[in-house]
């Protein structure tokens, strides 16, 4: 028997709007400790790796692990129809090959319940390893979806290019180029709206704009962003969700001459 | 060009979906199927899994220590893992043969062998 509620369930849409465009369907993990997932693009350029703790669910209980298939656009359907002031609950059996989701208004007056067909998905598990990242970017969410949106009109892919005094973002097509930079901002009164950057050792990498537009649909989850980078490893994205967890995006940098190996 | 996320991060771990205890309804299965169902153990399951994985190259004909250095020589990185496994194993068949040669010397003998080389033969 697997069974979460969670009193603010606008959280869960957040999170299923988050990844939903990216995967198409995925496998959550759950077990005494919480709900997780990690599941790659179908392309396989992009992972996508999400943590939701037992701690913010209210209650939570997990009999016994359990991996729950999920088509993850019809799950987003279903919580369409969940309002942002509604409770959500996820439920499993421990048999069943379906999941149900309990919408709940504040109130309790209104109680909807959707059931949905769980699937077999085979998966790949990676191994991420622990990695001290030469730069760590801060940054409004806001502001790097912003970034990333501009950029895309000029071309496919950005390079971050990342020093002590600030973190460039530059791309370049066939209409020309951009570059838009954004400065160490530590000390402004509002903490969301900071920049900040912690280096070791400089680092320019080249990104596709494609998956960078799709990370950024977890803007609303979180006001600040944090960007990960070391040379010739992937780019982490992580935005935080609430108290309760994180949804991290790993995106492998693009290599020039790999066309030539 | 777009590297893949495979490439920094490995493999570790292959759901099955048939242990998995949630199912849909609708499944394939084979009632009759007459070749035996021989259940490997974790190591043998994980060195076919690397037999079967086309980007260390081709299998057949080598075994797999030979198929796992021409991947080491073409800078694929294939798991070491699967090098130690073969290396302590050594004199066991089951692990040294790759995934073909397990297969014939378990299911169809020499006829097949003069037929393979036969085909071979027209190849070259």
């Amino acid at each position: 028997m697997f069974e979460a509620r969670l009193a603010q369930g606008t959280l869960l849409k957040k999170v299923l709007e988050a990844i939903k465009d990216l995967l198409n369907e995925a496998t959550w993990d759950c077990n005494e400790n919480g709900m997780s997932l990690q599941a790659m693009d179908s392309s396989h350029v992009s992972l996508v790796s999400l943590t939701l703790n037992a701690e913010g669910f209210e209650p939570y209980r997990c009999d016994r692990n359990c991996s729950l298939g999920i088509n993850l656009a019809s799950m987003s359907k279903i919580f369409k129809c969940a309002s942002n002031e509604d409770s959500i609950t996820i439920k499993a059996g421990d048999e069943g090959d379906t999941i149900t989701y309990v919408f709940e208004s504040p109130n309790g007056d209104k109680v909807s319940d959707y059931e949905m067909k769980l699937m077999d998905i085979e998966t790949d598990h990676l191994g991420i390893p622990d990695t001290t990242y030469s730069c760590v970017v801060k940054l409004p969410a806001a502001e790097f979806q912003r970034i990333c949106r501009d950029l895309s009109q000029i071309g496919e892919s950005v390079t971050i290019c990342c020093t002590k005094d600030g973190v460039r973002f530059s791309a370049s097509g066939d209409l020309g180029s951009g570059n838009i930079k954004l400065a160490q901002n530590a000390n402004v009164d509002k903490e969301d709206e900071a920049v900040t950057i912690e280096m070791q050792e400089a680092c320019t990498l080249t990104f596709a704009l494609r998956y960078l537009n799709f990370f950024c649909k977890a803007t609303p989850l979180s006001p600040q962003v944090t960007l990960s980078m070391s040379n010739e490893v992937p780019l982490v994205v992580e935005y935080k969700i609430g108290e309760m967890g994180h949804v991290r995006y790993y995106l492998a940098p693009k290599i020039e001459d790999e066309a030539d190996s | 060009m777009a590297s893949k996320i495979t490439g920094h991060f490995k493999v570790i771990k292959t759901s099955d979906p048939s242990t998995s205890k949630k199912k849909s309804k609708c499944k394939v299965e084979i009632i009759d199927d007459d070749t035996p169902i021989i259940p490997l153990n974790k190591d043998l399951e994980y060195l076919r899994q690397f037999d079967l994985d086309f980007q260390y190259g081709p299998c057949t004909g080598i075994t797999r220590l030979e198929r796992w250095q021409r991947a080491e020589k073409f800078g694929l990185n294939p798991p070491v893992a699967v090098r130690d496994l073969i290396n302590s194993h050594c004199h066991d068949n089951q692990y040294t043969c790759g995934l073909v040669k397990t297969r014939m010397k378990n299911a169809f003998s020499s006829y097949i062998l003069v037929i393979f080389s036969l085909w071979q033969g027209f190849e070259i």
